[in-house]
């Protein structure tokens, strides 16, 4: 299994433009993500989630300002109201609301581990090496992991440091904080990769499983997302467990102490348990006697 | 008496309704080479992809070195259908992941592997850059990397130039010879192969139709020098004192056919310093395509 990892790890580093694809990625869910959320005059796509309540506290300051609503309001002025809600940090609010679009770099990592491995065919050469079938799909699946992690944590590291120095420590989460919330998240990214990880097994050709996962992210985010909270009646938990992301609880609870969230954190880390063991044992099975071409 | 390598029982693989195998039962003994001669789709591939762990037999059972399982297959190197490489990697590179993957740490094996298949010369060029023949030399080496006591080949000569086909029987040849490496080769090249192989498995619609030695094939064949001379009973004297040719048969008053490997020219040469007439020597028999297609019932190519 280490062999395994040593050797994609030995190609990836041969393989220049993704790397750079990578980096640019990372350095795009960090500094930019920064500078667009709502308090630095931007329309970040980040800010939402754990101060729900933060349009209402902008809302009822506006009369101090001798405005209507809250687009008449200048940057400064908006920075200046948002800055005087009790305990606002700057960066959780990106450190929760990056991690689910940060889950579609990792399809990248499981094409260039797993899908190009079948496209080109090598997989080939890999297997009929000493290789059994059962190391083979979860030494992928630890590289995926270890790099994922990796990147998780380092583009929480980068938005903690980068909002300290552009917003100030008053507006940073304690690092303790930042580390239990990082910790907190690696829970829904096993489900994500153990899903990722096996369905890549299925469709085992890059372009169709891009267009796949990523697709499927992106329809979650905008269309699976609603259709859900309409058939759950716009309830509390329905809305709680499927609209606030596991990691946007985890920030709530770590974060503000609010002990409503706790139950559905529980049930969440269920459902992670249940998706990681089901995608993996499914994933592995379906490979398992599969003819390789 | 020889150690068997692969023994596998009543192999079956089926795809949908289709059998592209049909219960095979086939034994490679240490130091053979041994040709699979089919057609398309006759279940070559399919047979040899069970052996290297890449499909999975629906019945049957087979073993490698005497073990069932997968934990000999280390022992073993293979190309099946093309050779299949990173794109953006030179062959060194390419080498060097599989090396890295295998455990392999004495990294002059890659060298050595690509001297042997004549792509010492390649530097950074990166693997899509390459040629057929170069993509498939690539691959013959990634077979013999770790020097694996058997080697699988599936059509491995596809895409070659003459010269590169010649140096590839050279070098199966010399791996089988002088590190006693076991070959089981498919090819759809016959008359290559035939000059290769010590062995020869005709495979037909999922079943092995025959399984004959050289001697056998080359017997069933019958090869033949035909002598047409003036004088045959001084003729057979010569054959049988000056050039110690036994297996011989004179079929007609003017027709002599002699079975033994000798050249022809030195044949007719002895002949007519005795002063026989020779008026011509023919080599004549069935030839391994002919076999091939007699056996098969010359149905189209499928």
């Amino acid at each position: 299994m280490v062999n395994i990892l040593k050797a994609d790890l030995f190609r990836i580093g041969k393989d220049r433009i993704w790397i750079i694809v990578l980096a640019a990625l990372l350095i795009v869910y960090t500094i930019p993500g920064l500078y667009t959320l709502k308090p630095m005059g931007g329309m970040s796509l980040y800010d939402q989630g754990l101060y729900m309540d933060l349009n209402e506290y902008v809302e009822s300051r506006l009369p101090d300002y001798g405005v209507e609503y809250a687009y008449e309001l200048t940057t400064e002025q908006y920075r200046e109201i948002v800055f005087s809600f009790e305990g606002y940090k700057t960066d959780v609010d990106i450190i929760c609301g990056v991690n689910f679009p940060l889950f579609e770099v990792i399809v990248v990592l499981e094409v260039l581990l797993v899908t190009r491995d079948f496209s080109v065919h090598s997989i080939k050469n890999t297997l009929s090496s000493p290789i059994r079938r059962k190391t083979y799909y979860f030494a992928k699946y630890a590289a995926i992991m270890l790099l994922s992690v990796s990147i998780v944590v380092v583009v929480n590291l980068m938005v903690w440091i980068a909002n300290m120095i552009i917003n100030g420590p008053e507006r940073s989460l304690p690092f303790g904080t930042l580390i239990v919330i990082t910790l907190l998240s690696l829970m829904p990214l096993t489900a994500y990769v153990s899903m990722i990880h096996a369905v890549a097994f299925l469709i085992r050709k890059s372009l169709p499983y891009s267009l796949v996962t990523i697709g499927t992210t992106l329809a979650w985010g905008n269309i699976l997302l609603n259709i859900l909270l309409i058939l759950g009646g716009g309830s509390a938990r329905v809305v709680n467990l499927i609209a606030y992301l596991p990691s946007m609880m985890y920030s709530a609870v770590t974060c503000t102490h609010a002990e409503d969230y706790v139950p559905y954190i529980y049930i969440c880390i269920a459902l992670c348990v249940t998706l990681t063991a089901v995608s993996l044992a499914g994933g592995y099975l379906f490979f398992k006697n599969r003819e390789i071409k | 008496m020889k150690e068997t390598i692969i023994r596998a029982q009543g192999l079956t693989r089926i795809y949908g309704r289709h059998r592209a195998l049909d219960g095979v039962d086939i034994t490679i003994n240490r130091g053979d080479i041994c040709g699979l001669i089919g057609r398309n789709g006759a279940g070559k591939t399919t047979m040899l992809k069970i052996f290297t762990g890449l499909s999975i037999p629906d019945e049957g059972s087979y073993e490698l070195f005497g073990k069932t399982g997968e934990q000999e297959r280390g022992r073993i190197g293979c190309l099946i259908d093309s050779p299949a490489f990173f794109g953006n990697l030179s062959a060194h590179d390419n080498l060097k992941y599989y090396c890295i993957l295998k455990g392999i740490t004495d990294l002059s094996k890659i060298d050595t592997a690509l001297e042997r298949v004549g792509l010492t010369n390649t530097g950074r060029k990166k693997y899509r850059n390459f040629s057929l023949g170069m993509k498939q030399r690539l691959g013959i080496a990634l077979a013999i990397l770790d020097e694996p006591e058997l080697l699988i080949l599936d059509e491995p000569i596809n895409g070659l130039d003459p010269i590169g086909i010649s140096d590839m029987r050279d070098l199966f040849i010399k791996l089988n010879e002088e590190l006693g490496i076991t070959i089981v080769i498919s090819s759809h090249i016959l008359s290559e192969l035939y000059t290769l192989a010590g062995r020869f498995v005709f495979i037909e619609e999922g079943r092995i139709l025959k399984d004959v030695s050289k001697e056998e094939l080359d017997d069933e064949c019958r090869v033949s020098i035909n002598i047409t001379c003036n004088d045959l009973s001084r003729a057979a004297a010569v054959l049988e004192e000056q050039c110690g040719i036994m297996d011989y048969k004179i079929t007609d008053d003017r027709t002599i056919k002699v079975y033994d490997e000798v050249n022809e020219n030195f044949l007719q040469d002895r002949l007519r310093e005795e002063g026989i007439g020779v008026m011509s020597t023919v080599r004549k028999g069935i030839s391994l395509e002919d076999y091939f297609k007699m056996l098969v019932g010359g149905k189209a190519n499928g």
